[in-house]
């Protein structure tokens, strides 16, 4: 009887201690790499990046500054007729956290030691990403944010001034990653760089612009102190071989299903926007050769923008280039720092340089766009500006249309005012939007910051 | 004269002593079937040790000491008689089977028997002729309306469609509601995939097919009987897959005696039972103005030599309309064709069944095999299934047995497209206008060129869908259990039990070239497999003893490993270059995933049962169980319950009325494992999309990208808890001629898990995280009443009723709703703070404080509210079922008559066909109409005066403007209305069974080893009555693999059926 008792006793305890043992590492899932490579990362985080200068936002600032015009549906309602809600751009801001600056966050946090190549790019993409964050946003988390991981998983806003602050350092910290030598690497980047391949060259030149544009950016806070610290980031950019448009940073696209120009999926799709009547009408005036590289010629040489107070569904569709397979979209350009530097050098009252660098932004913009340079008569009418006639209103006004397609151009115009928009009459403010609304996620499960949905206020650097 | 008397007196106890024994013979048949009861024991009251058994024909012959009075006949599964002697010599016994005493047993969880009056937690047993009396080929399906508190919901009247069964209402948001399956005591898998490849963006369970639930693999011949184990109490000892019960079929096993073998044949057809009214006056087009007047007539697209590619390309080119707002066929000169009624055929199917079983009193064995080849009423659907099973039962020693069984089976179909899907049957088929043919005389329903022919140019024509978009399944599986039993002492026994379960489903789908479904007009083919293997093994040492005279207890320990492996092969070829060729070598847009989980369990439990002088009875189960799928942090959870039951008719005197009553109440706690992978935050593909365009993927630009999901896991992850209460009453009277049983249970669900959303900002944008709770409550009745009960007449009345109420207490902190799974943009299903689970929510009329619509004085157009609104809820308010039985002699006859009150139905449909002007309704059109509401207040401009919710705000003056009638059509009733008008009453009383049987028993010997013959006739959903205007409203769109349900979007419609067989038995 005994023997019987101590047998069963011992069988249960063994099977009480293999139970555990049993199940035992069957945690793990055979769907997802554990770990992944740096390479992966990087690509993970520059679509992100891709996607959100050449998706909704691109397109919704293109609306607001009546470059395009929305005629139907949530392109009218939300963006053409200023009706954004809470609702409208979560999918923007989800983007942008979760796709593009914890991807940033994750290959600069994990990798970036060991290859300073990596960690350069990740800390562009890092700029690029919470630079459009809290350009369209304002005041935004970014140095609690990310984290959620580790448990914050409500992390406070920061002032947008310091941000910008951080922009800049991420910057300086990325070249001065870009200029370690190559061996400091253990792994290099190539063809997983989509932007530029691996060439950290390209990227200095484009985190210098960047810093130029960040600086501009404070034209209103800061107006000699910003023009000054753009030109010389600008100068910097010259002096580490930007000198045309081949050493641009531009935002690739495919023919995959997965890799789609985004202007041209959005019209295929759903063919919500056209032609603004106010850049069309713009570029008819100045005969200007980009013309039917960004609005489709209606027959005859003709191009109809619709105009505020309208839904002119006829109005052109986008042209050549917007709608081209594959498209690469300007990122960080000459043209836009030739502008940069147009406009800090008139800051710093410097008319000669602001005038010819002026007019050599024009050029460049126009040869980008249409492959090659403008004809006499153009550069006589639009790109001969001297230190006596250049002008704010008109370095920006150029600046607007050789910007399209960039959500910059939204940026530009909260900050100077110009070109002279009246909004449209139909809105639901009497005025070009000022901000995104905070979005509904960030209000119910974020009680460390404020939620603004009123669309007239300001953002720091447009006050 | 001493000497004489003393002599007679001597003969006279001589003659009493000659005649002290008597001899006595007869046979033992069974009440019921008449059969011949072999192996039946005999005994003489009063001195057991004197009797005998019945022989292979159920003959007994005994010598009796004189002075006996009565006869004890028994046997195992029936109920055992007296009967006096009374000086007869030939006593033919009838034995009654034991179905509804007391000392029936009930197999329970694990496999471990009960006797019923020793629960003290519901059971309902259904048995097995029950089952497969109507030739029901899924054996989830017939459970339907048989139990109470169980609600068992088809997909649609597709041969080997799913069915989703419900036990006590849903438990969970996320996990699954489903019960588990057991089949003689080891798990089985009966899930329903969707086959989608891994980047399908939407909700898969939408559209496509409707994949059969994997129970549909058993062969219902072969199951003896189900018990239905129905709260948490009763299933703790299943642990984490407990959580929403469990279902326990127990197979058919040999006989003892000679051999049996039964075979039966039956054909079933199929028809439509019920489909939506369609208009058949108004031929294809649209207005050009306000009225009828202004209708003009569209010609269906002309597709030019290159078919489809031709459409779009000019102006003049029609492309076709799916509007009936044309002119009358009068006006036209043409005749209606009724498409949807010619489309539907009616479905004939048969299937073969024979079962030979027999053996000794060491071996039993049993063998059956099935064919069943079911065709449906969509043309070229059908379900075929074949299956071989064979089971041995096995004596080694008296202390030792061994029970085992095999199944084979192999099942597949070709099941057509249905739902939110171009290439869906109804959708194609019910839009149709009357005024085209969708399969002319001319030329069928194609072209020569193998253009498809059609309406509207970019849909599927339902015949080119169901003859050229195929899904074809071929699934073969083995389900194998073994199970060995050691007495080792008179009080201690041992068992090990050890089963498997693997089977591998080869699907295979097309779409045409010219197929509009998918990649408009270029073709696809796809192959998905999908395997699954279950291993299961217990250990079990179950002891006993009487502490007393009275105290009786018993301790069964056990620990039960279990591992569950499952993996998804998914490739398709898109762009297809030749036609009729489908091989992924023929597409230029190739693309492959697949997926794979293994999950582990291990458990130790123990079962205690103890009773007190045979009328007070106590139960207390726990289970220990570890669980590769909890996170890494937690490990092990212990479920315990305890359940007491009192007959307390045994301490009333005994009586003829109550002759047994038992008070009963449980308590338990089970649980539900998370999801696999839950419990980490994993990498995968990102995919960017601002929800316009498909946005970015992978690989992206020729390159591969990975970076963390969305939704972080939760290493601290615990298993949702069912926490149960159950107090309920079996009560018995004259004899178990009426009996009621009635249960009223509480069950409450915490700990459920959810996606809990949080701020993006974070990287994240939700947690996986127990935090929600939801309670169901309801109470269930069974009653049945034996009305007669005569020799040769009996007639059963059982009557089913269930209802249950399901209330969201809680979800995450700050979290008011969560859709339960993602559904339409106009409607979706929702857990909800302070509703019932599953709640549609969708948009709504703006209504005053009277409840009248308001209008907008601008238009005469209803508007909506701001904010959306629960409409309804599609889980019934209660359901009941009835059932007649009338027996006799050979002639067996009975009825199920299936009534659900409440559970909405979404008619997304009819909302559709309504704008299209399509329903019968829609065909008073002559007119103008007023939509039934009051005006709005408008301020000086004409605007709308809003309230500070945003709604608009009523007048009080009764709308008298007129709208146009394709106006009200579609912006009141059709889809440009409020999501409210479309959410319908889905009650119905329906005839769900009927079935009729006569037996032949073979009683002379002209024939020699016939033993009966006998005749069914049997028909499903032969009657049904419900205000509901579509299809049959039990229709699921999403099929058992989704946890919503009531969603009607041109479902394919479900069937009636009738069947004949003939079963013969030797």
């Amino acid at each position: 009887m005994k023997k019987i008792y101590i047998l069963l006793i011992t069988l249960l305890v063994l099977f009480g201690t293999s139970c555990e043992d049993f199940v035992d590492g069957y945690d793990d899932s055979p769907n997802s790499p554990t770990n992944v490579t740096p390479g992966v990362l990087l690509t993970a985080a520059e679509a992100a990046t891709i996607f959100a200068y050449t998706s909704q936002s691109a397109r919704a600032a293109s609306i607001f500054v009546q470059q395009s015009a929305g005629v139907t549906d949530q392109s009218k309602d939300d963006y053409q007729l200023y009706g954004m809600t809470e609702n409208t751009v979560g999918n923007e801001w989800n983007g942008l956290y979760t796709d593009l600056l914890e991807t940033a966050d994750f290959l600069e946090a994990t990798y970036a030691e060991e290859n300073p190549y990596y960690g350069g790019m990740a800390k562009m993409l890092k700029a690029l990403g919470i630079g459009m964050v809290t350009d369209f946003w304002g005041d935004v988390p970014f140095s609690e944010a990310f984290d959620g991981r580790d448990g914050v998983t409500a992390p406070a806003a920061d002032a947008q001034e310091s941000i910008i602050a951080a922009i800049q350092q991420l910057c300086t910290d990325a070249i001065a990653d870009f200029q370690m030598d190559a061996s400091a690497n253990a792994f290099t980047p190539l063809e997983d760089d989509v932007i530029h391949g691996g060439d950290v060259e390209m990227w200095e030149i484009g985190a210098w612009i960047l810093k130029a544009r960040y600086a501009n950016r404070l034209s209103n806070r800061d107006a000699t102190g910003s023009a000054t610290d753009a030109l010389s980031y600008l100068d910097q950019a010259y002096a580490a071989g930007l000198d045309g448009n081949a050493d641009n940073t531009l935002a690739p696209t495919g023919n995959a299903s997965t890799d789609l120009n985004q202007w041209q999926a959005f019209q295929n799709n759903r063919g919500y926007m056209r032609a603004g009547a106010t850049l069309v009408n713009m570029m008819i005036a100045q005969n200007d050769p980009r013309l039917p590289y960004y609005f489709a010629d209606l027959g005859g040489g003709t191009f109809v923008g619709s105009d505020i107070n309208e839904d002119n569904a006829a109005a052109s569709n986008f042209g050549t280039w917007v709608m081209a397979d594959a498209q690469a979209f300007p990122l960080l350009t000459y043209f836009e720092a030739k502008f940069i530097e147009a406009e800090a050098a008139l800051r710093s009252n410097d008319d000669p340089r602001a005038a010819a660098a002026f007019n050599d932004a024009v050029i460049a913009s126009v040869e980008f766009f249409t492959g090659s340079a403008p004809d006499a008569a153009f550069i006589t009418n639009v790109a001969s500006e001297t230190a006596a006639t250049i002008t704010l209103e008109t370095i920006m006004t150029q600046k607007y249309i050789a910007m399209f397609t960039q959500p910059e151009v939204w940026s530009d115009y909260r900050r100077t005012g110009y070109p002279v928009l009246t909004s449209d009459p139909r809105g639901a403010i009497n005025q070009v939007p000022e901000r995104y609304p905070t979005t509904l996620n960030e209000r119910l499960y974020n009680p460390n910051i404020t939620s603004i949905t009123d669309l007239t206020v300001p953002v720091w650097w447009a006050e | 004269m001493k000497k004489l008397t003393i002599f007679l007196a001597f003969l006279l106890c001589v003659g009493f002593t000659v005649q002290a024994q008597m001899q006595i013979s007869g046979t033992v048949t069974g009440a019921e079937d008449g059969l011949s009861i072999p192996g039946a024991s005999v005994v003489v009251k009063g001195n057991t040790s004197i009797g005998t058994t019945t022989n292979m024909d159920g003959e007994y012959s005994l010598t009796v000491p004189s002075g006996t009075e009565a006869l004890i006949i028994s046997f195992v599964g029936m109920k055992t008689t007296e009967v006096l002697i009374n000086g007869r010599t030939t006593i033919d016994v009838q034995l009654e089977s034991e179905v509804l005493e007391m000392d029936e047993v009930v197999v329970t969880a694990i496999g471990i028997s009960r006797e019923r009056k020793a629960l003290g937690y519901s059971a309902q047993g259904v048995s097995g002729d029950e089952l497969s009396r109507v030739g029901e080929a899924n054996v989830i399906q017939s459970l339907s309306s048989k139990s109470a508190g169980v609600q068992v919901v088809s997909s649609g009247g597709t041969p080997g469609a799913s069915s989703r069964i419900l036990i006590r209402g849903a438990s969970s948001f996320t996990t699954s509601n489903q019960p588990l399956i057991v089949v003689d005591g080891v798990p089985i898998d009966n899930s329903t995939t969707q086959s989608a490849p891994g980047n399908y963006p939407f909700n898969s369970n939408l559209q496509g097919v409707n994949a059969g639930n994997r129970a549909l693999d058993i062969n219902p011949e072969d199951i003896e009987s189900v018990t239905i184990l129905k709260g948490p109490a009763a299933a703790a000892l299943y642990g984490v897959r407990a959580g929403n019960g469990a279902i326990v079929y127990t197979t058919k096993k040999g006989q003892a005696g000679k051999v049996k073998v039964d075979y039966s044949y039956n054909v079933k057809i199929s028809e439509v039972n019920k489909l939506p009214e369609f208009q058949y006056k108004y031929v294809a087009g649209t207005w050009a103005g306000d009225d009828q007047s202004t209708a003009t007539y569209i010609a269906p697209p002309d597709f030019g030599p290159n078919g489809i590619n031709d459409i779009g390309g000019g102006d003049d080119v029609s492309i076709g309309t799916t509007y009936s707002w044309g002119p009358t066929f009068a006006e036209m000169g043409m005749t209606p064709t009724k498409n949807v009624e010619e489309f539907f055929q009616t479905g004939v199917g048969e299937r073969h069944s024979i079962s030979i079983s027999g053996g000794s009193d060491k071996t039993t064995m049993r063998l059956s095999l099935s064919h069943l080849d079911d065709e449906g009423i969509i043309p070229n659907t059908y379900f075929k299934r074949t299956t071989a099973r064979v089971s041995i039962n096995q004596k080694f020693t008296d202390k030792f047995r061994t029970s085992a069984t095999v199944a084979y089976t192999n099942s597949g179909g070709n099941r057509a497209q249905n739902g939110s899907n171009i290439s869906g049957i109804s959708l194609g088929l019910f839009r149709a206008p009357a005024s085209f043919n969708l399969n002319d005389a001319e030329n069928g329903y194609k072209f020569p060129n193998g253009q498809q022919r059609m309406y509207y140019f970019i849909y599927d024509n339902p015949y080119f869908s169901a003859y050229e978009n195929p899904l074809e399944n071929d699934l073969n599986r083995i389900m194998a259990s073994v199970t060995l039993d050691y007495d080792i002492t008179e009080w201690l026994a041992a068992t090990y039990k050890v089963g498997a379960d693997a089977y591998s489903d080869e699907r295979e789908g097309a779409f045409a070239i010219g197929a509009m479904g998918n990649n408009y007009g270029e073709g696809e083919v796809y192959h998905n497999t999908i395997t699954n293997e279950e291993f299961n093994q217990d250990v079990i040492i179950g002891a006993k003893h009487d502490f007393t005279d009275k105290i009786e207890a018993g301790l069964n320990v056990g620990g039960n490993l279990n591992q569950r492996t499952y993996s998804d092969f998914y490739a398709y070829a898109r762009e297809l270059v030749l036609k009729d060729y489908y091989n992924l070598d023929n597409g230029l847009d190739t693309y492959a995933s697949e997926y794979a989980s293994t999950i582990r369990t291990s458990a130790v439990y123990f079962d205690l049962t103890a009773s007190y002088d045979n009328f007070l009875f106590f139960g207390a189960t726990g289970r220990n169980e570890w669980s590769s799928t909890f996170g890494p942090n937690q490990n092990s959870f212990f479920y315990p319950s305890a359940s007491v039951s009192l007959l307390f008719s045994e301490l009333l005197p005994e009586n003829s009325i109550l002759t047994f009553g038992k008070l009963r109440y449980a308590y338990a706690q089970v649980g539900k494992a998370p999801p696999v992978y839950s419990s980490r935050t994993y990498f995968g593909n990102p995919t960017m999309t601002d929800g316009f365009t498909d946005g970015f993927g992978f690989p992206f630009l020729g390159q591969n990208g990975y970076s963390y999901g969305t939704s972080m896991g939760d290493p601290d992850l615990k298993p949702e808890k069912v926490i149960g209460n159950e107090v309920g009453v079996d009560l018995r009277f004259f004899n178990g001629r009426v009996n009621i049983d009635f249960t009223y249970y509480n069950q409450k669900t915490v700990d459920i898990l959810l996606n809990r959303p949080i701020a993006g900002s974070s990287g994240y944008t939700s947690i996986y995280s127990n935090a929600g709770e939801m309670v169901n409550k309801g109470i269930e009745l069974v009653a049945g009443v034996d009305i007669l009960k005569m020799n040769d007449l009996t007639w059963n009345f059982t009557a089913n009723f269930s209802r249950n109420e399901s209330e969201v207490l809680k979800l995450a902190d700050g979290v008011e709703e969560v859709s339960a799974e993602s559904a339409f943009t106009s409607i979706g299903s929702y857990a909800i703070v302070g509703q019932p689970y599953g709640s549609f929510y969708g948009s709504r009329w703006a209504r005053d404080d009277n409840g009248n619509i308001i209008i907008n004085p601008n238009n005469g157009l209803p508007l909506q509210a701001g904010q959306e609104g629960n409409l309804g809820n599609p889980f019934p308010d209660w359901l009941l079922g009835l059932r007649n039985t009338i027996t006799y002699k050979g002639f067996s006859v009975t009825a199920l008559l299936d009534i659900r009150q409440g559970g909405d139905v979404w008619y997304g449909t009819g909302r559709r066909l309504k704008t299209y002007g399509r329903e019968k309704e829609t065909e008073d059109r002559e007119g103008t109409y007023i939509v039934p509401g009051v005006l709005a207040e408008v301020d000086g401009s004409g605007n709308l005066v809003r309230n500070e919710d945003g709604d608009p705000i009523g007048t009080g003056v009764a709308n008298g403007m007129d709208i146009p009638a394709d106006v009200y059509w579609h912006s009141y009733l059709g889809d440009g209305g409020a999501t409210e008008n479309s959410v319908l009453d889905g009650s119905w009383v329906r005839l769900r069974e009927v079935a009729a049987s006569y037996r032949f028993k073979n009683k002379s010997d002209k024939i020699p080893l016939l033993d009966y013959v006998e005749l069914t006739f049997s028909g499903t959903n032969l009657w049904l009555s419900t205000d509901y205007p579509g299809v049959d409203p039990e229709t699921s769109l999403t099929g058992a693999g989704s946890n919503i349900g009531g969603f009607d979007y041109f479902n394919n419609p479900g069937s009636k059926s009738y069947s004949f067989g003939i079963k013969v038995g030797f």
